[in-house]
């Protein structure tokens, strides 16, 4: 007597896969598009106590590794970082007396836009997947909304995109693609700078303009925010035009709370 | 089934804890490994959901949920042709 082999009969089971794909994203579609707010939520309320841990954890093993290394090692770096740290005090004293000065002459001339600025914990980092994204802790009950800048010190790092209950998601100004008119250095002029991912930018500016590596990037205006450092100047011979590459002096990746800038409306296309 | 309900456990909170470059080969390893792992598809609505934003380089909102339905799709029918 003969038998069909289990592996040979016609359509066993061919369309399973297929079928049970789309009942998971039909399930989930359902979720997201009838019940938004409850589903990322919902999401969140679940990751936050896993991230709570995680950054415990990793704190915990950052102590303890200090408390291993080499003692002569830290002492020397310690030393080194002392020295780093009182210069760079020193001239921030020169740079709040300037901020101050230009805060009362704006004030003066009737110009003192005030903001509201939050304080927001960095719940996610970049790291965690391709959308060079920041999850924050705080959301549309913080009065937190969509268009609002994220700033980390003085510097732009990115706009926040979808705002929830309690957290919020940020899309980084470096983003891959992300566009915005910045002005290079103390030049009157404005150019597109493109966001590369991982914090790092690039624009486009004719050759004849002098810039330098260090030079800062602003954005045009009267209250203007800093995008970043340029790190370097691509050059060739044939071409009438520049690049400048320019980087945050913040390492998006070790970043613990930002600031977000309740008050103020700018459009997908600019920071 | 043990290992199984081990691995899903360790890769739901991989979702949360692991940087991307060590979630992603590791639930196509699983895939290869287990029967019908539909796991994979949950995991990448996680991620989509926990992080996906649409971007101007990743304009499709899901593209973690959407390459993962491929792949498992793809899997299945290129199971038969693989000895693994």
């Amino acid at each position: 007597m003969n038998y069909l082999l289990k592996n040979s009969r016609r359509g066993n089971g061919a369309w399973k896969p297929i079928i049970s794909t789309l009942v998971i994203l039909l399930f989930t579609g359902f979720f997201y598009f009838f019940v938004p707010q409850f589903a990322n939520q919902s999401l969140y309320t679940f990751a936050r106590p896993i991230w709570s841990t995680r950054d415990y954890v990793a704190g915990k093993f950052t102590n303890l590794w200090s408390t291993l290394a080499d003692k002569t090692g830290l002492a020397a770096e310690n030393s080194s970082l002392q020295k780093k740290l009182d210069e760079a005090r020193t001239a921030l004293l020169d740079l709040e007396a300037y901020k101050k000065e230009n805060d009362e002459l704006k004030k003066i001339l009737g110009r003192n836009p005030a903001e509201k600025k939050m304080l927001a914990v960095v719940l996610a980092k970049p790291n965690r997947s391709l959308y060079d994204t920041l999850v924050l802790d705080a959301g549309e009950k913080q009065g937190v909304k969509v268009g609002d800048k994220v700033l980390s010190g003085d510097f732009v790092i990115g706009q926040v995109r979808a705002v929830y209950a309690n957290y919020s998601k940020a899309v980084l100004a470096s983003s891959p693609g992300e566009r915005f008119t910045v002005r290079i250095a103390t030049s009157s002029i404005d150019t597109e700078a493109t966001g590369r991912g991982g914090g790092n930018f690039i624009a486009k500016l004719p050759k004849e303009i002098p810039i330098k590596r260090g030079d800062l990037i602003k954005s045009p205006g009267l209250e203007p925010r800093f995008f970043g450092v340029v790190g370097d100047i691509e050059q060739t011979e044939t071409s009438s035009f520049q690049f400048i590459l320019f980087k945050l002096p913040v390492n998006i990746n070790t970043l613990e709370w930002v600031e977000v800038v309740m008050n103020e409306k700018i459009s997908n296309s600019n920071y | 089934m043990r290992t199984r309900i081990v691995v899903d456990i360790l890769l739901f909170l991989g979702v949360f804890v692991l940087p991307l470059w060590l979630i992603c080969p590791a639930a196509i390893i699983c895939l290869f490994l287990f029967e019908n792992f539909y796991e994979i598809i949950i995991v990448a609505i996680f991620i989509d959901g926990l992080y996906g934003m649409p971007t101007r380089f990743l304009s499709i909102p899901a593209i973690f949920t959407l390459s993962a339905s491929i792949i498992f799709i793809a899997r299945s029918f290129l199971k038969k042709h693989l000895r693994f």
